[in-house]
């Protein structure tokens, strides 16, 4: 295991887009400041308080753009090993599947958390040295939220891999993964917006053009509201744009540790079975 | 005889398609053993079989006398190496990094051998340049020396002088000759370009269609493909005399043919026959290849 984690630190420090999305990470929320800042001086330059009409900015918002990036980084650190003939390699010398990919899950892991921390510690730098420029626009989330982004960097680690290392065809690998991260950070609003169809309606008669209220049939209500609840609660876009309480914290940890573990282990199965090429 | 390699049975399938059918095949140890077949004949699906990328669908297959279903087949495959289709390695990288990787892969606690192996294979001045800036005789060649790393017992090369232009045939050539006689390393070669493979192999198989439709050595092989002439004869016994007289070697086909195996005058030898009064009907040269060898064994099997 240690010489397959090894291996794949070798081939990673000599990938210079892997490096790139590396200083990405760095750099984005720099660049975000800078944006912000041309915007604040752009309605300062046309007479207008640039603190009531510049934009805002949350972190929670820029991490999807950072989860995009780890879809990236899991293609291509996992695409170049398998389809450059990398598991061909190390599966005819003998090294074990399951050690082959424990080993690709523990590395796309790690670097997920490494490109999570660069960007959490760039953005908290950024933010403490733009001073009140800074806490006027951008927001100072709780430290606890921070955590969130950590969770969710991992789980998302474990899904990456399993869909890179399964499927065959490169594209529908890189494309599912990105299809799967907008469905996680759309679903809970998705959901949300389902269920905040009011209980009750109010319609026009057509016999008499009378108005009267009558029970919504959209209304979601019983068990498969308390299921929609349920799962909406345990997506990262709405665990990341509510409040950031002890309860959201475990209920994120339960729900990232347990899609780390399935993912690994739907991942570990499937590939000690699988027919390579 | 020894067998590094022994399959029985072996069989894949993929869905309701059978692959391979029955492989049965022994690989003796130390030699160059050439699996023949055309495209889509199940050259490379047998190889990936044993090589592990792939699990049989039926049968088995041994490894240095370990059985596939053995959970020991992990470690004898260290003793393994192969270049499964094309050379497998990271662009990015140069050859001597390459070849680092594969001896983490394997575990070996040095790279001083390293240096060795790429002189083996012609690479030793390839420096920090990319392997995906290679040619592709320098990237078939970095193929086998990532196979070769760790000494393996016995080489699996999938075609390994496909797309090579004819100077870097040759010198894959001299390479496996090379490997094969200074290292004792056993090679089992695919391909499906069968006069290269003539000027290399010990031993042969032809496949087609997923199964096996002949071992046998290259004596065996050049006994079948011989150069000959088969004369067509009135009086078999005299014209032994004749053939006798005249010092050719020669063999007795049927009642009335015999095949000749020497460069023959054929005025010299109608004459001669016409002194003891037999009649030569026919004279028909054999000069099979083989290429033609294979091409009439698959007619064989064709017409079964």
């Amino acid at each position: 295991m240690i010489g397959q984690i090894k291996n794949s630190f070798v081939r990673l420090l000599s990938n210079k887009l892997i490096i790139a999305l590396l200083i990405a990470s760095l750099i984005i929320p720099v660049f975000k400041m800078l944006g912000l800042y041309t915007e604040y001086h752009y309605f300062l330059l046309q007479g207008y308080d640039p603190f009531q009409y510049s934009s805002k900015e949350d972190p929670r918002d820029m991490y999807q753009i950072l989860t995009f990036m780890l879809a990236v980084f899991a293609y291509l650190f996992i695409s170049e090993d398998k389809f450059e003939g990398g598991f061909r390699n190390k599966i005819t010398c003998g090294v074990k599947r399951s050690t082959i990919y424990l080993s690709e899950l523990l590395v796309t892991a790690f670097f997920a958390e490494l490109y999570t921390a660069c960007f959490v510690f760039s953005w908290l730098i950024t933010f403490k040295i733009s001073g009140r420029f800074g806490t006027s626009l951008f927001y100072n989330i709780p430290f606890k939220s921070y955590i969130l982004f950590f969770m969710w960097s991992f789980a998302l680690a474990a899904l990456f891999t399993l869909v890179n290392v399964y499927f065959s065809n490169r594209m529908f690998a890189i494309l599912l993964s990105l299809v799967m991260l907008t469905a996680f950070n759309n679903i809970g609003s998705f959901i949300e917006g389902r269920l905040n169809v009011p209980y009750k309606e109010k319609v026009v008669s057509e016999a008499t053009g009378e108005e009267y209220w009558r029970e919504n049939p959209d209304y979601i209500s019983g068990k498969p509201r308390k299921i929609l609840i349920h799962i909406a609660e345990r997506t990262p876009g709405k665990g990341l744009s509510g409040k950031t309480t002890d309860n959201v914290i475990k209920v994120h940890t339960q729900t990232t540790v347990f899609l780390f573990i399935f993912s690994g282990g739907v991942g570990l199965i499937s590939f000690r079975r699988k027919d390579l090429i | 005889m020894e067998y590094v390699l022994t399959t029985d049975a072996l069989g894949k399938d993929y869905g309701k398609n059978h692959i391979l059918k029955e492989v049965t095949l022994q690989i003796p140890t130390g030699s160059i053993f050439g699996l023949v077949g055309k495209n889509g004949a199940g050259k490379t699906t047998f190889i990936r079989v044993i090589s592990g990328l792939q699990a049989p669908s039926s049968g088995s297959y041994t490894l240095s006398g370990v059985k596939n279903t053995d959970p020991k087949i992990i470690k004898v495959r260290r003793r393994m190496g192969a270049l499964v289709e094309r050379p497998a390695f990271y662009k990015n990288l140069s050859a001597y990094d390459n070849l680092k990787l594969q001896y983490i892969n394997l575990g070996l606690p040095s790279f001083d051998s390293i240096d060795e192996l790429l002189k083996l294979v012609g690479l030793q001045d390839t420096g920090k340049k990319h392997a995906g800036k290679f040619s592709l005789g320098m990237k078939q060649r970095l193929g086998i020396a990532i196979a070769m790393c760790g000494d393996p017992d016995i080489l699996i090369l999938d075609e390994p002088i496909n797309g090579l232009d004819p100077q870097g045939i040759i010198e894959m050539r001299e390479l496996l000759l090379k490997i094969n006689q200074e290292k004792k390393t056993t090679l089992l070669i695919s391909s499906h370009i069968l006069d290269e493979l003539g000027k290399l192999a010990t031993h042969y198989a032809f496949i087609d269609n997923g199964r096996i439709l002949q071992t046998l050595s290259a004596e065996e092989l050049a006994r079948k493909t011989r150069k000959s002439a088969r004369i067509v004869v009135s009086d078999t016994q005299g014209m032994c005399r004749v053939l006798d007289d005249l010092g050719f070697k020669f063999e007795v086909a049927s009642d009335g043919s015999i095949d000749v195996y020497e460069d023959i005058n054929v005025s010299k030898l109608v004459l001669a026959a016409d002194k003891e009064g037999i009649e030569i009907s026919k004279i028909l040269e054999n000069d099979e290849t083989l290429e033609a060898y294979f091409m009439n064994l698959l007619g064989g099997e064709a017409s079964r």
